[in-house]
Protein backbone atom coordinates (compact mmCIF):
# COMPACT_ATOMS: atom_id res chain seq x y z
CA UNK A 1 0.00 0.00 0.00
CA UNK A 2 2.84 2.30 0.48
CA UNK A 3 4.12 1.64 -2.38
CA UNK A 4 1.47 2.31 -4.45
CA UNK A 5 1.26 5.92 -2.24
CA UNK A 6 4.71 6.42 -2.68
CA UNK A 7 4.38 6.21 -6.89
CA UNK A 8 1.24 8.18 -6.66
CA UNK A 9 2.85 10.78 -5.30
CA UNK A 10 5.78 11.14 -7.39
CA UNK A 11 3.23 11.03 -10.23
CA UNK A 12 1.89 13.55 -8.97
CA UNK A 13 5.07 15.54 -8.37
CA UNK A 14 5.59 15.25 -12.26
CA UNK A 15 2.55 16.24 -12.98
CA UNK A 16 3.04 19.69 -11.10
CA UNK A 17 6.39 19.76 -12.41
CA UNK A 18 4.95 19.52 -15.86
CA UNK A 19 2.40 22.31 -15.55
CA UNK A 20 4.66 24.67 -13.13
CA UNK A 21 8.20 23.90 -13.93
CA UNK A 22 9.13 22.52 -17.60
CA UNK A 23 6.97 25.59 -19.81
CA UNK A 24 10.15 27.91 -18.05
CA UNK A 25 12.87 25.42 -18.89
CA UNK A 26 11.56 25.20 -22.44
CA UNK A 27 13.85 25.38 -25.23
CA UNK A 28 12.93 27.41 -28.20
CA UNK A 29 9.35 27.36 -26.78
CA UNK A 30 8.33 23.94 -28.07
CA UNK A 31 11.08 21.47 -26.26
CA UNK A 32 10.55 20.77 -22.67
CA UNK A 33 11.14 17.68 -21.11
CA UNK A 34 7.51 15.28 -20.79
CA UNK A 35 8.14 14.86 -16.88
CA UNK A 36 5.28 12.58 -16.26
CA UNK A 37 7.44 9.87 -18.38
CA UNK A 38 10.63 10.22 -15.74
CA UNK A 39 8.37 8.44 -13.03
CA UNK A 40 6.57 6.12 -15.66
CA UNK A 41 10.19 5.18 -16.78
CA UNK A 42 11.43 4.55 -13.11
CA UNK A 43 8.14 2.60 -12.24
CA UNK A 44 8.14 0.41 -15.38
CA UNK A 45 12.16 -0.58 -14.95
CA UNK A 46 11.45 -1.26 -11.02
CA UNK A 47 8.21 -3.42 -11.47
CA UNK A 48 7.74 -4.64 -14.81
CA UNK A 49 5.47 -4.34 -17.38
CA UNK A 50 2.40 -5.25 -16.02
CA UNK A 51 2.25 -2.09 -13.53
CA UNK A 52 4.02 0.16 -16.13
CA UNK A 53 1.08 -0.86 -18.75
CA UNK A 54 -1.56 0.42 -15.71
CA UNK A 55 0.36 2.83 -14.75
CA UNK A 56 0.94 4.40 -18.26
CA UNK A 57 -2.72 4.32 -18.87
CA UNK A 58 -4.11 5.81 -15.51
CA UNK A 59 -0.98 8.32 -16.12
CA UNK A 60 -1.76 9.25 -19.68
CA UNK A 61 -5.90 9.45 -18.84
CA UNK A 62 -5.65 11.70 -16.58
CA UNK A 63 -3.33 14.27 -18.96
CA UNK A 64 -5.34 13.79 -21.43
CA UNK A 65 -8.35 14.63 -18.94
CA UNK A 66 -6.46 17.56 -17.50
CA UNK A 67 -5.50 18.84 -21.55
CA UNK A 68 -9.12 18.58 -22.60
CA UNK A 69 -8.79 17.73 -25.86
CA UNK A 70 -7.47 14.04 -27.84
CA UNK A 71 -8.62 12.04 -24.65
CA UNK A 72 -7.28 8.31 -24.69
CA UNK A 73 -4.41 10.14 -26.88
CA UNK A 74 -2.15 10.09 -24.09
CA UNK A 75 -3.17 7.25 -22.05
CA UNK A 76 -2.79 5.05 -25.56
CA UNK A 77 0.87 6.19 -25.73
CA UNK A 78 1.80 6.09 -22.19
CA UNK A 79 0.85 2.58 -21.95
CA UNK A 80 2.79 1.63 -24.85
CA UNK A 81 5.67 3.11 -23.52
CA UNK A 82 4.95 1.63 -20.27
CA UNK A 83 4.54 -1.87 -22.10
CA UNK A 84 7.96 -1.43 -24.00
CA UNK A 85 10.46 -0.35 -20.99
CA UNK A 86 8.35 -2.93 -18.66
CA UNK A 87 10.15 -5.11 -21.21
CA UNK A 88 13.69 -4.20 -19.51
CA UNK A 89 12.67 -4.29 -15.85
CA UNK A 90 15.21 -5.39 -13.87
CA UNK A 91 13.29 -8.64 -13.13
CA UNK A 92 14.49 -9.85 -16.56
CA UNK A 93 17.30 -7.34 -17.55
CA UNK A 94 19.58 -6.02 -15.47
CA UNK A 95 20.06 -2.69 -17.36
CA UNK A 96 23.53 -0.41 -16.50
CA UNK A 97 22.80 3.24 -16.35
CA UNK A 98 24.25 4.33 -19.71
CA UNK A 99 21.53 1.30 -21.64
CA UNK A 100 18.84 3.01 -19.43
CA UNK A 101 19.19 6.51 -20.78
CA UNK A 102 19.10 4.88 -24.18
CA UNK A 103 15.60 3.28 -23.25
CA UNK A 104 14.72 6.69 -21.57
CA UNK A 105 15.68 8.57 -25.33
CA UNK A 106 13.95 5.53 -27.22
CA UNK A 107 11.08 5.07 -24.82
CA UNK A 108 10.49 9.09 -25.43
CA UNK A 109 10.59 8.77 -29.04
CA UNK A 110 7.94 6.35 -29.20
CA UNK A 111 5.69 8.27 -26.94
CA UNK A 112 5.86 11.36 -29.50
CA UNK A 113 5.03 9.74 -32.64
CA UNK A 114 2.76 7.07 -30.85
CA UNK A 115 0.87 10.87 -29.85
CA UNK A 116 1.24 12.65 -32.92
CA UNK A 117 0.18 9.93 -34.64
CA UNK A 118 -3.02 9.57 -32.93
CA UNK A 119 -3.76 13.10 -32.64
CA UNK A 120 -3.22 13.53 -36.07
CA UNK A 121 -0.19 15.55 -36.04
CA UNK A 122 2.61 15.61 -38.81
CA UNK A 123 5.85 13.83 -37.73
CA UNK A 124 8.85 15.76 -36.66
CA UNK A 125 11.22 13.46 -35.79
CA UNK A 126 14.17 16.23 -34.91
CA UNK A 127 11.89 17.63 -32.65
CA UNK A 128 10.98 14.53 -30.83
CA UNK A 129 14.74 13.85 -30.37
CA UNK A 130 15.44 16.86 -28.83
CA UNK A 131 12.80 16.03 -26.95
CA UNK A 132 13.96 12.91 -25.91
CA UNK A 133 17.06 13.93 -24.98
CA UNK A 134 16.07 16.80 -22.38
CA UNK A 135 13.53 14.49 -20.95
CA UNK A 136 16.21 11.97 -20.49
CA UNK A 137 18.45 14.14 -19.46
CA UNK A 138 16.35 15.59 -16.55
CA UNK A 139 16.27 11.17 -15.55
CA UNK A 140 19.68 10.97 -15.61
CA UNK A 141 20.10 13.85 -13.16
CA UNK A 142 17.15 12.21 -11.10
CA UNK A 143 18.42 8.53 -11.40
CA UNK A 144 22.18 9.87 -10.45
CA UNK A 145 20.76 11.87 -7.26
CA UNK A 146 18.53 9.00 -6.45
CA UNK A 147 21.55 6.34 -7.26
CA UNK A 148 23.46 8.80 -4.57
CA UNK A 149 20.47 8.51 -1.87
CA UNK A 150 20.53 4.65 -1.93
CA UNK A 151 23.98 4.38 -1.77
CA UNK A 152 23.68 6.65 1.29
CA UNK A 153 21.20 4.69 3.03
CA UNK A 154 22.89 1.68 2.87
CA UNK A 155 25.79 3.44 4.17
CA UNK B 1 -16.31 -18.84 -18.70
CA UNK B 2 -13.41 -20.07 -16.38
CA UNK B 3 -11.07 -20.90 -19.38
CA UNK B 4 -11.43 -17.40 -20.02
CA UNK B 5 -10.61 -16.08 -16.71
CA UNK B 6 -7.82 -18.61 -16.74
CA UNK B 7 -6.90 -17.24 -19.59
CA UNK B 8 -6.40 -13.94 -18.48
CA UNK B 9 -4.05 -14.63 -15.78
CA UNK B 10 -2.13 -16.77 -17.60
CA UNK B 11 -1.19 -13.83 -20.49
CA UNK B 12 -1.86 -10.77 -18.06
CA UNK B 13 0.66 -8.73 -19.42
CA UNK B 14 -0.77 -9.23 -23.37
CA UNK B 15 -4.43 -9.02 -21.56
CA UNK B 16 -3.50 -5.83 -20.00
CA UNK B 17 -1.97 -3.92 -22.87
CA UNK B 18 -4.74 -5.21 -24.64
CA UNK B 19 -7.29 -3.84 -22.88
CA UNK B 20 -5.87 -0.34 -22.27
CA UNK B 21 -5.04 -0.08 -25.93
CA UNK B 22 -8.40 -0.70 -26.50
CA UNK B 23 -9.66 1.52 -23.92
CA UNK B 24 -7.73 4.25 -24.87
CA UNK B 25 -8.83 3.70 -28.98
CA UNK B 26 -12.50 3.68 -27.86
CA UNK B 27 -11.54 6.94 -26.02
CA UNK B 28 -10.06 8.54 -28.87
CA UNK B 29 -12.89 7.63 -31.00
CA UNK B 30 -15.54 8.63 -29.16
CA UNK B 31 -17.18 11.94 -30.22
CA UNK B 32 -16.54 15.25 -28.36
CA UNK B 33 -19.57 15.09 -26.44
CA UNK B 34 -18.98 11.83 -25.46
CA UNK B 35 -14.82 12.86 -24.64
CA UNK B 36 -16.71 15.70 -22.28
CA UNK B 37 -18.84 13.34 -20.38
CA UNK B 38 -16.13 11.09 -19.70
CA UNK B 39 -13.89 13.62 -18.66
CA UNK B 40 -15.97 14.97 -16.64
CA UNK B 41 -17.11 11.84 -14.89
CA UNK B 42 -13.32 10.92 -14.69
CA UNK B 43 -12.29 14.58 -12.75
CA UNK B 44 -14.73 13.94 -10.24
CA UNK B 45 -14.67 10.16 -9.31
CA UNK B 46 -10.81 8.47 -10.14
CA UNK B 47 -8.86 11.43 -10.48
CA UNK B 48 -10.76 13.76 -8.09
CA UNK B 49 -8.18 14.15 -5.02
CA UNK B 50 -5.03 14.30 -8.07
CA UNK B 51 -7.61 17.54 -9.55
CA UNK B 52 -8.01 19.05 -6.08
CA UNK B 53 -4.01 18.43 -5.59
CA UNK B 54 -3.66 20.15 -9.68
CA UNK B 55 -5.97 23.27 -8.40
CA UNK B 56 -3.52 23.64 -4.94
CA UNK B 57 -1.00 23.76 -7.27
CA UNK B 58 -2.59 25.81 -9.93
CA UNK B 59 -3.25 28.68 -7.06
CA UNK B 60 0.17 28.60 -6.03
CA UNK B 61 1.50 29.29 -9.50
CA UNK B 62 -1.05 31.95 -9.21
CA UNK B 63 -0.03 33.76 -6.43
CA UNK B 64 3.73 33.52 -7.84
CA UNK B 65 2.52 35.61 -11.32
CA UNK B 66 0.37 37.71 -9.44
CA UNK B 67 3.24 38.73 -7.19
CA UNK B 68 5.54 39.24 -9.87
CA UNK B 69 2.99 41.32 -11.51
CA UNK B 70 2.37 42.85 -7.72
CA UNK B 71 6.38 44.18 -8.04
CA UNK B 72 6.51 45.71 -11.25
CA UNK B 73 3.18 47.69 -9.90
CA UNK B 74 4.97 49.40 -7.11
CA UNK B 75 8.08 49.64 -9.15
CA UNK B 76 5.96 51.51 -11.48
CA UNK B 77 4.38 53.28 -8.71
CA UNK B 78 7.50 54.38 -7.19
CA UNK B 79 9.02 56.03 -10.20
CA UNK B 80 5.86 57.74 -10.62
CA UNK B 81 5.49 59.09 -6.76
CA UNK B 82 9.44 60.19 -7.22
CA UNK B 83 8.44 62.05 -10.36
CA UNK B 84 5.50 63.55 -8.85
CA UNK B 85 7.29 64.80 -5.89
CA UNK B 86 9.99 66.32 -7.71
CA UNK B 87 7.54 68.07 -9.63
CA UNK B 88 5.82 69.22 -6.90
CA UNK B 89 9.31 70.59 -5.36
CA UNK B 90 9.60 72.73 -8.31
CA UNK B 91 5.95 73.86 -8.14
CA UNK B 92 6.32 74.77 -4.78
CA UNK B 93 9.91 76.59 -5.86
CA UNK B 94 8.41 78.35 -8.57
CA UNK B 95 5.54 79.71 -6.57
CA UNK B 96 8.07 80.85 -3.88
CA UNK B 97 10.14 82.29 -6.54
CA UNK B 98 7.18 84.45 -7.80
CA UNK B 99 6.35 85.31 -3.73
CA UNK B 100 9.80 86.33 -3.43
CA UNK B 101 10.21 88.85 -6.35
CA UNK B 102 7.34 90.37 -5.48
CA UNK B 103 8.81 90.97 -2.13
CA UNK B 104 12.30 92.43 -3.01
CA UNK B 105 11.02 94.44 -6.00
CA UNK B 106 14.13 93.59 -7.86
CA UNK B 107 13.88 92.04 -11.50
CA UNK B 108 14.84 88.24 -10.87
CA UNK B 109 15.95 85.18 -13.97
CA UNK B 110 14.94 82.62 -13.15
CA UNK B 111 17.33 79.21 -14.08
CA UNK B 112 18.05 75.60 -13.81
CA UNK B 113 21.22 74.52 -11.92
CA UNK B 114 22.60 72.33 -15.30
CA UNK B 115 25.90 71.21 -13.45
CA UNK B 116 28.38 71.28 -10.91
CA UNK B 117 31.74 70.03 -9.50
CA UNK B 118 31.57 66.30 -9.15
CA UNK B 119 33.31 67.01 -5.21
CA UNK B 120 30.87 66.64 -2.42
CA UNK B 121 32.03 69.64 -1.37
CA UNK B 122 31.61 72.06 -4.59
CA UNK B 123 32.25 75.52 -4.38
CA UNK B 124 30.36 76.09 -7.85
CA UNK B 125 27.72 75.77 -10.08
CA UNK B 126 26.22 76.29 -13.59
CA UNK B 127 22.93 77.44 -14.62
CA UNK B 128 21.57 77.57 -18.10
CA UNK B 129 21.03 81.45 -18.29
CA UNK B 130 23.40 83.74 -19.91
CA UNK B 131 24.27 86.76 -21.64
CA UNK B 132 21.31 86.16 -24.18
CA UNK B 133 19.33 86.62 -20.61
CA UNK B 134 20.81 89.19 -19.37
CA UNK B 135 23.47 88.19 -16.92
CA UNK B 136 26.27 89.71 -16.26
CA UNK B 137 29.44 89.30 -14.08
CA UNK B 138 28.92 89.75 -10.08
CA UNK B 139 25.20 89.45 -10.32
CA UNK B 140 24.16 88.22 -7.00
CA UNK B 141 22.28 84.34 -7.29
CA UNK B 142 19.78 83.62 -4.77
CA UNK B 143 17.10 80.98 -4.09
CA UNK B 144 13.70 81.08 -2.76
CA UNK B 145 15.78 80.22 0.67
CA UNK B 146 18.59 82.80 0.61
CA UNK B 147 21.58 83.81 -1.01
CA UNK B 148 23.28 81.21 -2.70
CA UNK B 149 26.47 83.20 -4.82
CA UNK B 150 27.21 85.50 -7.18
CA UNK B 151 27.90 85.11 -11.03
CA UNK B 152 31.59 84.85 -11.61
CA UNK B 153 31.61 83.79 -15.34
CA UNK B 154 28.70 84.58 -18.05
CA UNK B 155 28.51 82.54 -21.57
CA UNK B 156 26.16 83.50 -23.96
CA UNK B 157 23.62 80.39 -22.64
CA UNK B 158 25.45 79.42 -19.27
CA UNK B 159 27.09 80.83 -16.31
CA UNK B 160 29.19 79.51 -13.83
CA UNK B 161 27.83 80.75 -9.93
CA UNK B 162 30.38 80.76 -7.18
CA UNK B 163 28.58 79.55 -4.09
CA UNK B 164 28.85 81.51 -0.19
CA UNK B 165 30.83 78.66 0.64
CA UNK B 166 33.77 79.47 -1.71
CA UNK B 167 36.67 80.50 -0.13
CA UNK B 168 36.67 83.37 -2.57
CA UNK B 169 34.10 84.70 -2.03
CA UNK B 170 33.11 87.41 0.83
CA UNK B 171 29.62 88.38 1.89
CA UNK B 172 29.32 91.15 3.89
CA UNK B 173 26.57 90.12 6.31
CA UNK B 174 24.24 91.70 9.28
CA UNK B 175 23.14 91.00 12.78
CA UNK B 176 19.77 92.45 13.37
CA UNK B 177 19.62 92.14 16.64
CA UNK B 178 22.94 93.39 17.87
CA UNK B 179 23.61 95.79 14.53
CA UNK B 180 26.71 93.90 14.34
CA UNK B 181 28.05 93.78 10.77
CA UNK B 182 31.04 90.95 9.76
CA UNK B 183 32.68 89.29 6.79
CA UNK B 184 31.45 85.62 6.27
CA UNK B 185 34.30 83.63 4.72
CA UNK B 186 34.56 79.89 4.31
CA UNK B 187 37.70 77.73 5.05
CA UNK B 188 36.84 75.49 1.93
CA UNK B 189 35.40 72.72 4.46
CA UNK B 190 31.69 72.78 5.06
CA UNK B 191 32.24 75.36 7.71
CA UNK B 192 30.85 79.06 7.21
CA UNK B 193 31.74 81.23 10.06
CA UNK B 194 31.52 85.47 10.65
CA UNK B 195 34.34 86.65 12.92
CA UNK B 196 31.90 89.40 15.30
CA UNK B 197 33.52 91.43 18.40
CA UNK B 198 32.18 89.42 21.17
CA UNK B 199 30.59 93.08 22.72
CA UNK B 200 27.67 92.13 20.49
CA UNK B 201 25.03 89.36 21.77
CA UNK B 202 25.00 86.59 19.07
CA UNK B 203 23.05 83.53 19.99
CA UNK B 204 22.31 80.24 18.30
CA UNK B 205 19.06 80.41 16.39
CA UNK B 206 19.80 84.08 14.81
CA UNK B 207 19.41 85.09 11.61
CA UNK B 208 22.17 86.95 9.61
CA UNK B 209 21.07 88.80 6.53
CA UNK B 210 23.09 90.79 3.31
CA UNK B 211 24.25 93.68 4.99
CA UNK B 212 24.21 95.78 1.36
CA UNK B 213 28.10 96.64 2.01
CA UNK B 214 30.69 94.81 -0.18
CA UNK B 215 28.39 96.08 -3.21
CA UNK B 216 27.30 92.94 -4.60
CA UNK B 217 24.76 91.78 -2.35
CA UNK B 218 21.66 94.06 -1.82
CA UNK B 219 20.34 94.15 1.91
CA UNK B 220 18.35 92.04 3.42
CA UNK B 221 18.88 89.14 1.65
CA UNK B 222 19.03 85.67 4.31
CA UNK B 223 21.98 84.38 4.18
CA UNK B 224 22.24 81.27 7.49
CA UNK B 225 21.56 80.87 11.03
CA UNK B 226 23.95 80.89 13.92
CA UNK B 227 24.46 77.43 14.64
CA UNK B 228 27.03 77.89 17.12
CA UNK B 229 29.65 80.77 18.83
CA UNK B 230 32.95 79.98 20.05
CA UNK B 231 35.51 82.25 21.00
CA UNK B 232 38.16 83.18 17.99
CA UNK B 233 41.85 82.95 17.46
CA UNK B 234 41.63 87.35 18.15
CA UNK B 235 40.60 87.94 21.74
CA UNK B 236 38.23 90.22 21.30
CA UNK B 237 36.42 88.39 18.95
CA UNK B 238 33.78 85.51 18.84
CA UNK B 239 33.86 82.87 15.87
CA UNK B 240 29.97 83.00 14.69
CA UNK B 241 29.39 79.53 12.41
CA UNK B 242 26.96 80.14 10.13
CA UNK B 243 24.35 77.34 8.83
CA UNK B 244 23.17 78.79 5.28
CA UNK B 245 19.58 78.34 4.61
CA UNK B 246 20.18 76.74 1.22
CA UNK B 247 21.15 73.53 1.16
CA UNK B 248 23.70 73.19 -1.82
CA UNK B 249 23.41 69.65 -2.53
CA UNK B 250 19.69 70.00 -3.26
CA UNK B 251 19.49 73.01 -5.31
CA UNK B 252 18.24 72.87 -8.70
CA UNK B 253 15.93 76.08 -9.27
CA UNK B 254 18.11 79.35 -8.53
CA UNK B 255 17.47 83.18 -9.33
CA UNK B 256 19.99 85.77 -10.33
CA UNK B 257 18.90 88.89 -9.29
CA UNK B 258 19.20 91.38 -12.12
CA UNK B 259 21.38 93.91 -10.06
CA UNK B 260 24.75 95.08 -11.13
CA UNK B 261 27.26 95.80 -8.54
CA UNK B 262 27.63 98.91 -7.65
CA UNK B 263 31.45 99.29 -7.91
CA UNK B 264 31.00 99.55 -11.36
CA UNK B 265 29.92 102.29 -11.53
CA UNK B 266 32.56 103.55 -8.89
CA UNK B 267 34.93 102.02 -11.28
CA UNK B 268 33.72 103.44 -14.22
CA UNK B 269 34.14 106.75 -12.34
CA UNK B 270 37.43 106.99 -11.55
CA UNK B 271 38.82 105.59 -15.00
CA UNK B 272 37.16 108.75 -16.27
CA UNK B 273 38.79 110.91 -13.48
CA UNK B 274 42.02 108.84 -14.57
CA UNK B 275 41.88 110.21 -18.09
CA UNK B 276 40.71 113.43 -17.40
CA UNK B 277 43.77 113.76 -14.84
CA UNK B 278 45.93 112.11 -17.58
CA UNK B 279 44.52 114.62 -20.16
Amino acid sequence: MMTVLKWILFFAAALAMQMTVMPSIALNDTIYPEALLIPLFILSIEHGRMAGIWAGFFTGLLADVLRGDYLGAQALAMTLVGAFVGLFSKKKFNAGPVVQIVIMIVASILHDIIYGYSIGHKLNLIENIQRAFYTALIAAVLLFISHFLHLNKRR
Amino acid sequence: MHWFISYLVAHKHGSSLFVTVLLSIFLLNATTEQQKKISHALLHSVYFPVLKVMSTTTNVRDVFNENELLSEKVNGLIQENARLRKEIELRDEEFTTKKLSEDLSYELIPSFVVGREPSPLFNSIVIDVGKENGVELNMPVISPFGVVGKVTQVLNKSSLVQLIRNPDVFVSVHHRQSDAVGILTSSGSDKISVSLRNHHNVAVGDTLFTSGMGGVYPAGLPVGVVSKTENGDMLLYNDIHVKPFVDFGKLRYVNVLKLNARWTSIHKEVDTLIKEMTQ
